[in-house]
């Protein structure tokens, strides 16, 4: 069977090719480098679209057996991006992004946590500036096509190529190359965490969706900074904790430092990627509340252990060995 | 009033008595009467997630028609009835209003949810043409109603699960703490996964 035509989604599923579209896709992909380049350049056009168009629109989101639905706006403009998501069912929990600021808002509790965020941060930034190393863990290649939310969309899928990653299908819209749908698959391919658009609205350039924050702020808010005006003199990290070896072939993208509200000590965050799903490690001193083993929330597994009086927590929408063999591997080595 | 509202929401809560023939007069009597049943109806259906995809506002006539045809035959039984059984006949608990048996609309509610639909003129016996226009541009503007950002209900009576870590040793601070770590993962790492990682950190417990 050729390798356009496999396809391990279960049966129902967007499984299918239009005939008008095989020798379309076939004449781009005819082998499998030319194919993973094919889906890995409709994953690329999907990142810029998320980043760079204004569109607002309700979605789905299921996990752990639940679903919720939520609106999302975002736009850009000469100012950058700004996005802000609202939890539709029960509480109207709020996450508003800009250039400078994440704020997350709790109506209930009426708390507003305000913390740095990080330029450039809002939708994933997809570079396949190493598409070999890629595909060495990953199989990448295009299902076919599906309609979502009636607007037609192509599907891709990421399957790993070993345990210590999950795979991704995206539903990408044909005409403006949003995201239109994406599932999370386990190792056993099955769907753990599924976002789905049911309505989107896309702006012209001379236009943009209003974004304002539902509840009206005020003094009976408590408003907790995640960050300090002076952390910039701070922010010096500890090279010394390093992994001892890496699973799963992931390596160190980023390092960094930051005061813990409320308290003079510091907490390490060390970034850990395969190209395309990460892993956090967090390191801070150990306290009352330290705990080791294994924790999860959806697809997100968690591992702590506690190692030379701190507290290593591995975190990330990876499997559960995956943070278990990275948190286990981390050591503490005096230049 | 309020005793008819009651009466109405017994009569469709499948409590009638003996004495439903009689409120049945009133109701075929009083075309107000007819659309509030209506309304009850409707209300029934909300709660039990049975509203058709279109609302037919002509079904009062329909109502009506199957009414007239349940009381006819009623009225035919009845003195056989009067002989051979004592029991009365929850006549429209068999009828039209089967589908509502069993329906547990605290009158309170109900009553509440009516007063907003209440008509201006409660005159008997002949159409209110204020009250059906009224009827028709509620039910437009109900149809048409977008989500506004200003206007956000909030569930009160079901605590929503949220997004809740899974620890063996239950701790509101290690909680937040890791609900700390996935927001700060979510903007310092570049997974390619779409929106799940936002809506990850929209969806956590609201009581954390």
């Amino acid at each position: 069977m050729p390798a356009l035509m496999r396809n391990s989604s279960p049966p129902g599923r967007a499984n299918y090719l239009p005939r008008a579209v095989i020798p379309l896709l076939l004449a781009s992909c005819v082998s499998a480098p030319a194919l993973a380049d094919e889906a890995m350049q409709w994953v690329q056009k999907m990142s810029d679209a998320m980043r760079g168009l204004s569109y607002s629109g309700n979605f789905v989101y299921m996990h752990d057996n639940q679903l919720e639905s939520m609106q999302i706006s975002h736009y850009r403009d000469a100012d950058g991006e700004k996005e802000h998501l609202v939890s539709l069912n029960g509480e109207a929990r709020e996450v508003i992004r800009d250039n400078q600021n994440l704020t997350c808002i709790w109506p209930s509790s009426r708390k507003v946590v305000v913390d740095l965020s990080r330029k450039n941060s809002f939708s994933p930034i997809f570079i396949p500036d190493d598409i070999a190393r890629l595909e060495k863990f990953y199989d990448m290649r295009l299902l076919g096509m599906d309609r979502i939310a009636n607007h037609n969309t192509v599907v891709v899928h990421i399957e790993p190529r070993d345990i210590y990653r999950y795979g991704i299908k995206f539903w990408i819209n044909r005409d403006n190359h949003l995201m239109m749908k994406s599932s999370l698959l386990d190792e056993q391919n099955r769907e753990i965490e599924q976002v789905m658009f049911t309505s989107l609205r896309v702006y012209g350039d001379d236009e943009k969706p209003v974004i304002d924050t539902l509840p009206k702020i005020d003094e009976s808010y408590t408003l907790v900074r995640y960050h300090r005006a002076d952390s910039s003199n701070s922010t010096e990290v500890d090279n010394a904790w390093q992994l001892s070896h890496t699973p799963g072939g992931f390596w160190r993208e980023s390092v960094l430092r930051r005061m813990i509200p409320g308290t003079e000590d510091f907490v390490q965050q060390m970034v850990y990627t395969d190209g395309l799903a990460s892993l956090s490690v967090f390191i801070e001193r150990k306290t009352s509340e330290s705990l080791s083993g294994a924790t999860s929330m959806g697809a997100v597994n968690g591992y702590m252990r506690i190692h030379a009086n701190h507290s290593i927590t591995a975190i990330g929408e990876v499997p559960a060995i995956t943070v278990k063999e990275v948190a286990e591997s981390i050591t503490y080595r005096q230049q | 009033m309020k005793e008819r509202d009651e009466k109405l929401s017994y009569l469709l809560d499948d409590y009638a008595d003996e004495n439903t023939p009689g409120d049945l007069d009133e109701v075929i009597g009083d075309v107000n009467l007819q659309y509030r049943m209506r309304r009850y109806q409707m209300i029934g259906e909300v709660m039990r997630h049975e509203l058709p995809p279109v609302i037919d506002t002509g079904f009062h006539a329909a109502v009506m028609a199957r009414v007239a045809q349940e009381v006819g035959a009623a009225q035919e039984r009845k003195p056989r009835a009067a002989f051979d059984s004592p029991a009365p006949t929850p006549l429209l608990s068999r009828g039209i209003f089967k589908p509502l048996a069993g329906l547990a609309v605290a009158a309170s509610v109900a009553i509440v949810t009516v007063a907003l639909w209440q008509p201006q003129n409660q005159d008997a016996g002949r159409p209110d043409a204020g009250l059906v226009a009224a009827d028709q541009l509620k039910i437009q503007q109900l149809a048409e109603q977008k989500i506004a950002g200003s206007a956000v209900p909030v569930s009160t009576r079901v605590p929503t699960p949220g997004t809740r870590w899974k620890i063996d040793k239950e701790s509101p601070a290690l909680q937040q703490k890791l609900n700390a770590y996935l927001v700060n993962h979510t903007e310092y790492s570049n997974s390619v996964q779409g929106l799940i990682p936002q809506a990850r950190v929209a969806g956590f417990d609201a009581q954390q």
